[in-house]
């Protein structure tokens, strides 16, 4: 299966070549058999994408560790579902899950484009444009990372997926982040084609506002969930900082919310006939100016947050007050300490009492990760303890803990649980929003 | 049959269905003059005009 994975990637590279070269000389030589051969390429291109990836997350699966690629991500302690999840937690396969995306994309919208737009000519380059990004993406994925590289000898075990990775979030959250920003990449593509050739119409414009808006959703839940995951995880939150593929992600967000938002504020000045088309547009507006007004309520609250770094022993308690002037007492339950398969947890739980009414237990975690040979092969890492609530989000991490007592950092902050909720208000709020009026660009 | 057997076949057949709508029109424009145009002939024609006259 790795070598038809691999030998499918390289047939991807040569037809996605193909598909930019036939597309491009049927725009020049004004041929339809060429351009039809050059979607048919894409098409073919993206069939085959869809087989290396397939292959790559058969080879996690099938704990193939002769090939580096998933020795170096996986492990036999890593659960099923996260094993899937490793294949795209590198570059190799967040590109390759990438391109099998845009290539997805990329072929629905040449279907389309080479069907309805008025401009052959227009589609014709849009479509060897899909194609020439598509072969550069595979290009990379098969010269640069080559995910399937051999190991000379079959290690028998991998490394295991780094502990930042272990988490729900990881089996969906990349994959709807790369969706978004393929459909980005689409409605990039057709826009830059149409600038260049300065031709742009009622028809096209309308295109470029649904796939603008169904990139900008998908980006908007993508990245709310992302942030949502790096919030209760600090090691995630270092990783994404770093990752490309959330950075371009961001970026395409924040372009495309100016663009869809200049395109609004033009659209607007002609007010929609039709009267669910206003119902629609108005709800939008709604949500989107109640979800800004929770987000701003959270930054304005971010000053009075309070953060305390308390030492304290085992039985012993300490005193807090938070941002609504509430009384807050910590006892200390002590710490404990688990042996599991691949690491060692060290727990200090807390018992917090607010005006003297006891709450629930809460309780952070250091996990250290080792192999077989005692070898540490991840970083350790910390997980806090969160209590969420409307008003404040109370978060409890370890620092340090040893011989009958523990040190950690207790913080307030305020109001932290409406900004997710405006989160979603403002993504709902958008797409209805910014979604083309019925009949736009008809004329 | 070996997984690159597999992978040589379907790349053969996906090309040869990639190439299909060039040898295709090559072929209808070896009909002969004078011939009686069909209705699929007449679609590819209008098809390719529309192609040569793009709209402006």
């Amino acid at each position: 299966m790795t070598q038809l994975a691999e030998l499918s990637l390289w047939i991807a590279v040569l037809m996605a070549a193909w598909s930019a070269t036939l597309s491009a000389q049927g725009a020049v030589m004004r041929r339809a058999s060429f351009a039809e051969s050059g979607r048919r390429g894409l098409t073919v291109a993206m069939l085959f994408t869809l087989i290396a990836g397939t292959g790559l997350g058969a080879a996690f699966l099938r704990d193939e560790y002769s090939v580096r690629y998933v020795a170096m991500h996986s492990g036999e302690n890593v659960d099923l579902l996260y094993k899937l999840a490793a294949a795209w937690s590198d570059r190799a396969g967040e590109l390759l899950l990438a391109a099998a995306l845009f290539a997805f994309a990329a072929t629905m919208s040449a279907k389309r484009i080479l069907r309805v737009d008025a401009d052959r000519l227009r589609a014709g380059w849009t479509v060897a444009v899909f194609a020439a990004l598509l072969g550069a993406a595979l290009a990379i994925v098969a010269f640069k990372l080559d995910p399937f590289a051999p190991l000379p000898r079959n290690p028998g075990d991998g490394r295991g997926l780094d502990p930042v990775f272990r988490n729900d979030a990881m089996i969906f959250q990349p994959p709807l982040m790369l969706l978004g920003a393929a459909c980005a990449a689409v409605t990039t593509a057709m826009a830059a084609v149409a600038f260049a050739r300065r031709s742009v119409d009622g028809g096209l414009t309308a295109r470029l506002r649904a796939s603008a808006t169904e990139a900008w959703g998908l980006l908007m839940a993508a990245l709310l969930i992302g942030a949502h995951w790096a919030y209760a995880s600090p090691g995630v939150r270092a990783t994404m900082m770093k990752d490309p593929a959330v950075l371009a992600s961001a970026a395409a967000l924040a372009a495309l919310t100016l663009y869809l938002v200049v395109v609004e504020l033009r659209a607007s000045r002609n007010p929609p006939r039709a009267g669910g088309e206003a119902t629609r547009r108005k709800s939008g507006l709604i949500l989107v100016a109640l979800g800004a007004a929770l987000c701003a309520a959270m930054f304005a609250a971010r000053p009075f947050a309070r953060n305390y770094d308390a030492q304290i022993a085992d039985g012993e308690s300490y005193h807090a007050k938070d941002a609504w002037g509430h009384a807050w007492t910590f006892t200390s339950q002590g710490a404990s300490r688990l042996e599991r398969p691949g690491d060692d947890v060290t727990a200090v739980a807390l018992l917090p009492a607010r005006d003297g009414a006891r709450q629930p237990f809460i309780a952070s975690e250091s996990r250290q990760y080792y192999t077989e040979g005692g070898l540490d092969v991840f970083p350790a890492q910390t997980v806090p303890g969160i209590h969420s609530g409307i008003t404040q989000d109370l978060v409890v991490v370890l620092s340090d803990a040893g011989e009958g007592r523990a040190v950690l950092r207790i913080s307030f902050f305020p109001l932290v649980e409406l900004a997710w909720i405006g989160g979603v208000f403002f993504a709902l709020g958008g797409v209805l929003l910014f979604w083309p009026r019925i009949g736009e660009g008809a004329a | 049959m070996t997984p690159l057997a597999i992978g040589a076949l379907l790349a053969v057949a996906a090309m040869a269905w990639v190439i299909a709508p060039i040898f295709g029109e090559e072929m209808r424009s070896d009909v002969p003059r004078g011939a009686a145009p069909g209705a699929t002939d007449d679609a590819a024609e209008a098809e390719i005009r529309k192609w040569r006259e793009p709209a402006e």
